[in-house]
């Protein structure tokens, strides 16, 4: 095994440790922000969204459910909306901003 | 659309640029410098359209002049090369990005000729800025074209010059008197010729300390020998940093430097470096806050591997020198 070892060139395990510690920095410091999110309205919620990126629930939430645990793709003072519906329409029930640090959990209700 | 994290990246290239300027001597074969800085803590915000990401910033750099290995010739050709990349970033890195990244790229070109007898040296060379660029998870944006400048950095004995121009102008200039760069004979008592002092201006956009026009100044004081030096900095938008170097030899490779500055915010904070031979590991170093182009909310770290040399067995901290003979 040692024998084998030696016999690769030092700059290929000098480039493998790099790309390996590199990969391991990855999300050493709390990963990206996630969201649960409380339906405290009346109206069914349906998704969240940021931007362009949305998350559609499945199952939708009724009013009191709360979701499963929705992992963001950005983190930080982020502008979210709920989507739902309102009287058999498709809308954005809300749009608020929530603060959303590196690696937090955050309830939306 | 603006960083908010991040300053323009012609700044960074100040850094780059000082740095050679202050290291590059006729005597010398060659150097290197592989830089690594990043800040520890998720405290750099970067403005999008949908809200105030949170994150790091981080900043690399590969470069390295090489000179001709025959050293007898009058006149010594040589080749510079630099990579320098980075950016604010959601997630700490070496190879492979996180999902929510910008990208500030310089690459750097420059032949160097040197006419060693005379101790002059002239390096010439061109930028090429990267259209700075945002890749996210949500979307992808440009935020500046790509652009061009050109540098030349000059040495004769002690004396030392850059200038820097882009197409809107003269971007940075910087004139010294640098401490010696040849060995000393080890019995004499150096107190002047390791003094060393620089002037230089910034426009806005190539000032890595402010994003303001700026005059500047540089003195550096032998405080015991070659062992213990001090320098200081400041400009015309406010005191910058002062530097206390402790080094066990004139090669500058072995020591602990510690140092008091103002960052981008306006607070002022200690950092310190530890050197061992090539590599050098920095804590809150004011000029690796300044090469990342922030006044940081947390710490920063730096790893870096550098050096200068003149043959196999002689090689030194770019800015300081070789040992002289009788030492060793």
């Amino acid at each position: 095994m040692m024998r084998g070892l030696t016999m690769v060139p030092r700059w290929l395990l000098l480039v493998s440790g790099a790309l390996a510690l590199g990969g391991c920095l990855q999300d050493f410091a709390g990963g990206p922000a996630r969201v649960q999110v409380t339906n405290g309205g009346v109206d069914t919620v349906t998704a969240l969204s940021i931007d362009a990126w949305r998350h559609d629930f499945v199952p939708v939430l009724p009013p009191g459910e709360t979701s499963e645990t929705v992992e963001l793709p950005v983190s930080g003072q982020l502008v979210v909306h709920l989507h739902g519906r309102h009287e058999g329409r498709d809308t954005v029930l809300s749009r608020r901003t929530v603060d959303a640090g590196v690696g937090e959990f955050v309830r939306i209700e | 659309m603006a960083s908010a994290a991040s300053s323009p990246p012609r700044g960074r290239t100040t850094a780059l640029l000082d740095d050679l300027a202050r290291g590059y001597e006729a005597h010398a074969a060659g150097s290197m410098d592989l830089f690594h800085a990043s800040t520890l803590v998720p405290g750099e915000t970067f403005e999008r359209p949908y809200g105030t990401l949170e994150g790091y910033v981080q900043r690399r750099r590969l470069s390295g002049l090489l000179m001709d290995p025959d050293s007898l010739v009058p006149l010594r050709l040589g080749l510079f090369g630099a990579w320098d990349q980075g950016g604010w970033t959601d997630d700490p890195y070496f190879a492979v990005p996180g999902h929510n990244v910008e990208d500030a790229t310089t690459w750097s070109w420059g032949v160097a000729l040197a006419r060693p007898r005379q101790q002059m040296g002239l390096l010439v060379g061109a930028n090429h800025l990267q259209a700075p660029t945002w890749r996210g998870a949500i979307e992808d944006e440009q935020f500046e074209p790509t652009s061009h400048s050109a540098f030349a950095i000059t040495r004769w004995r002690r004396v030392s010059g850059l200038g820097v121009v882009d197409l809107e102008g003269l971007g940075h200039l910087r004139t010294a008197f640098e401490p010696t760069s040849t060995p000393l004979p080890a019995a004499r008592t150096i107190v002047f010729p390791q003094i060393a002092v620089a002037a230089n201006w910034s426009q806005a956009r190539w000032n890595r300390w402010e994003e303001v026009d700026a005059w500047g100044v540089e003195v550096g004081v032998p405080v015991w020998m070659d062992r213990i030096y001090l320098r200081a900095e400041a400009g015309d938008e406010g005191y910058r940093q002062v530097r206390m170097e402790f080094d066990l030899s004139s090669e500058g490779v072995v020591g602990v430097d510690v140092s008091y500055a103002r960052d981008r915010q306006g607070r002022r904070h200690p950092g310190f470096r530890a050197r061992i031979p090539l590599f050098t590991f920095g804590w809150n170093d004011p000029e690796d806050a300044a090469t990342l182009g922030t006044g940081p909310s947390g710490p920063v770290w730096s790893a870096r591997l550098q050096m200068a040399w003149k043959d196999e067995g002689t090689y030194w901290r770019p800015g300081r020198r070789p040992s002289p003979p009788e030492s060793k």
